[in-house]
């Protein structure tokens, strides 16, 4: 009975993070946020409640972050460049640039935001590298807002007993160490491959890359 | 062959995962950029001297207080397996941390805009890059870096461990604009780096990993638990209880922070770490246009849209300006915010769309709760110092 609904509860908890929840949006149940489509048109913008509070939001829509992200045209000509837009964010024209003028447009955006979104943020992380970034690397979805952080909320969402709760949290830390630890397995497998490849200057810029790939996925670890 | 190896190492490593690791360091934090509040910055590290214990200074075995050991408390810590504490590799961090060579004209360091006596912060509302630039974001504390269960950092949490985020700073074009490849090269003809490394991490090889992987050791290893707040935890029944060594005023803030803020502020069942989880919304700004988007700006997710990381309250008292672009200068301002102040967002906080409407005298308690997790032993530990004099 109890491995059943550990088993049911691993796949809810899987269904969960598939639909790659937005973790970062609600802090808890109570902000009940991220529940809602961002992309509602009668957005209340928080607006006064009945005690003096604010209402419950329902996240910016594509049409605001469209509008926000064109706050950074500086020569106001319609397209928003690397140059204008802050370091921190100027990965966002190589995953969005569709037609590969070097800048991004008002569709462009559209659609990134779109398939940023369907990646559950995630995306965002993915690639960075260089400059601003720890080096190249792939992935990027085991973190962030991947499905790492949404068993971490679809726990939290479960509401346990303390005393649940904690064993729970004790199984998940060690899923995350499983999958961190057959990360830097695989990494050590890779390399072990490219050896036989590649030549020793080769390998060594190779091995070099590989060194600051992302570390294990977020949430609980080791103590 | 290759098949069979991910199996047995799999089984391997799920034994290895029911060892409890125990690991007993210090904490810290984020980002670098410039210049100190003095705005008077220290000869270059070139032209001083370097200056190390022998034996190193003791990082690993730190005798913490009881509420930071609760199974609670431990579970925020995010040190990974790969990169566990240790005196030489702390001590190796420490000496990068201040070394201004991380930038590219020589001219700061990490340091620079993480002052100690700040702990670890910068006083200055945005910190200046290695040519006098100006960033758009006031530099984190980094304290207690190390109990951040989501191992993630900078406002926007774009990276996503301690190891990667140390060398964000050093690459970026704002900040210290360095090239780590050319970085490695400057420190392997050094005349102390070598041996540090290979004292660190076995051989004097120098790569841009140990180079992370050094810097996150001694950010973990900054660990401030010398508060006020925690010897008085340590005699009280709970922390629910009034703590002798307070007045009757930081009681009061203490019961009024355990109402109002500690959901956020303090989660989770524990008493040792003043961090939030997850990031959030906490109503500075309406306009969603010309403010800074936060991690939505990264995701262009419109649930993630002013969504920011906060840093731990622990010396809160030592880190304005307050919030991600410095615009409270003082605590008082920041209750005051969270008071009446707060604006509507769509994705602002549920806990904060209630007004909390503090009085004149709540706020103050509120203040003066707050200067409770000031350790002064911490923003003075030899151990944090800069090396080069």
């Amino acid at each position: 009975m109890r491995s059943r609904t550990a088993w049911l509860a691993f796949v809810l908890m899987a269904a969960l993070a598939a639909v790659g929840m937005a973790v970062a949006a609600s802090d808890d149940k109570k902000d009940g946020d991220s529940s809602k489509s961002p992309s509602g048109k009668d957005n209340r913008d928080g607006a006064r409640g009945r005690r003096g509070g604010f209402q419950r939001g329902r996240g910016v829509s594509a049409d605001q972050i469209v509008e926000r992200l064109n706050s950074f045209d500086k020569d106001k000509d319609g397209k928003i460049t690397k140059n204008e837009l802050p370091e921190r964010m100027q990965d966002l024209i190589a995953r969005g640039d569709t037609n590969k003028d070097g800048t991004l447009d008002k569709n462009e955006i559209k659609a990134l935001a779109a398939k940023l979104q369907r990646e559950g943020g995630a995306a965002a992380f993915a690639g960075r590298g260089g400059r601003g970034g720890a080096g190249p690397r792939g992935g990027g979805g085991r973190a962030g807002f991947g499905p790492g952080a949404g068993l971490e909320r679809a726990l939290d969402d479960l509401k346990l007993s303390d005393k649940k709760k904690e064993t729970a949290e004790d199984a998940l830390k060690t899923y995350h160490d499983n999958v961190r630890k057959l990360m830097e397995l695989a990494r050590a497998d890779l390399l072990l491959k490219m050896k036989n490849v590649l030549s020793e200057e080769e390998f060594k810029k190779f091995k070099e890359t590989t060194d600051c790939s992302p570390p294990p996925p977020a949430g609980f670890r080791p103590r | 062959m290759y098949n069979r190896t991910p199996w047995s190492a799999f089984a391997l490593m799920a034994a290895l995962a029911a060892v409890r690791m125990a690991v007993a360091a210090p904490p810290s934090n984020d980002g670098a950029t410039i210049g100190g509040g003095s705005n008077i910055l220290p000869k270059p590290s070139t032209e001083r001297t370097l200056r190390l214990p022998n034996p190193p200074f003791n990082y690993v075995d730190v005798e913490l207080p009881a509420h930071f050991k609760t199974p609670a408390a431990r579970r925020f810590d995010n040190t990974p397996s790969y990169n566990a504490l240790s005196d030489n590799g702390a001590t190796l961090g420490r000496v990068l941390f201040y070394d201004t060579r991380l930038s590219v004209n020589n001219t700061i360091a990490c340091g620079s805009c993480h002052e100690q006596k700040r702990a670890f912060s910068d006083p200055k509302r945005v910190s200046k890059g290695f040519e006098g630039q100006l960033g758009d974001r006031n530099a984190m504390s980094l304290i207690n870096l190390r109990y951040q269960p989501r191992g993630r950092f900078f406002w926007d949490e774009r990276a996503r461990s301690l190891e990667e985020q140390v060398l964000m700073p050093i690459q970026s074009k704002m900040e210290l604009g360095q090239d780590l490849k050319g970085l490695t090269e400057i420190l392997a003809k050094d005349d102390h780096y070598p041996e540090l490394f290979r004292k660190a991490f076995g051989d004097s090889a120098i790569s841009r990993e140990r180079i992370a992987r050094a810097l996150a050791q001694f950010l973990r290893a900054m660990v401030s638990y010398q508060s006020k707040f925690d010897e008085g935890l340590a005699k009280a029944r709970s922390v629910r209880s009034d703590f002798d060594n307070f007045t009757a005023q930081e009681n009061r803030g203490k019961n009024l922070f355990s109402r109002n803020c500690a959901s956020c502020h303090m989660p989770r069942g524990q008493t040792a770490h003043f961090i939030m989880i997850r990031p959030l919304n906490n109503g500075l700004d309406a306009d969603i246009k010309n403010s800074d988007g936060g991690i939505g700006d990264l995701t262009l997710n419109g649930l993630q849209v002013g969504l920011f990381k906060s840093p731990s309250l622990r010396n809160v008292e030592f880190t304005a300006p307050y919030m991600h672009d410095g615009r409270f200068a003082t605590l008082e301002a920041v209750i005051d915010h969270y008071s009446t102040g707060v604006k509507p967002h769509p994705n602002l906080s549920g806990r904060l769309r209630r007004r909390l409407n503090f009085s004149t005298e709540q706020k103050a308690a509120l203040v003066a709760f707050l200067k409770t997790l000031s350790d002064q032993k911490f923003i003075a530990d030899p151990r944090f110092s800069d090396p080069f004099q």
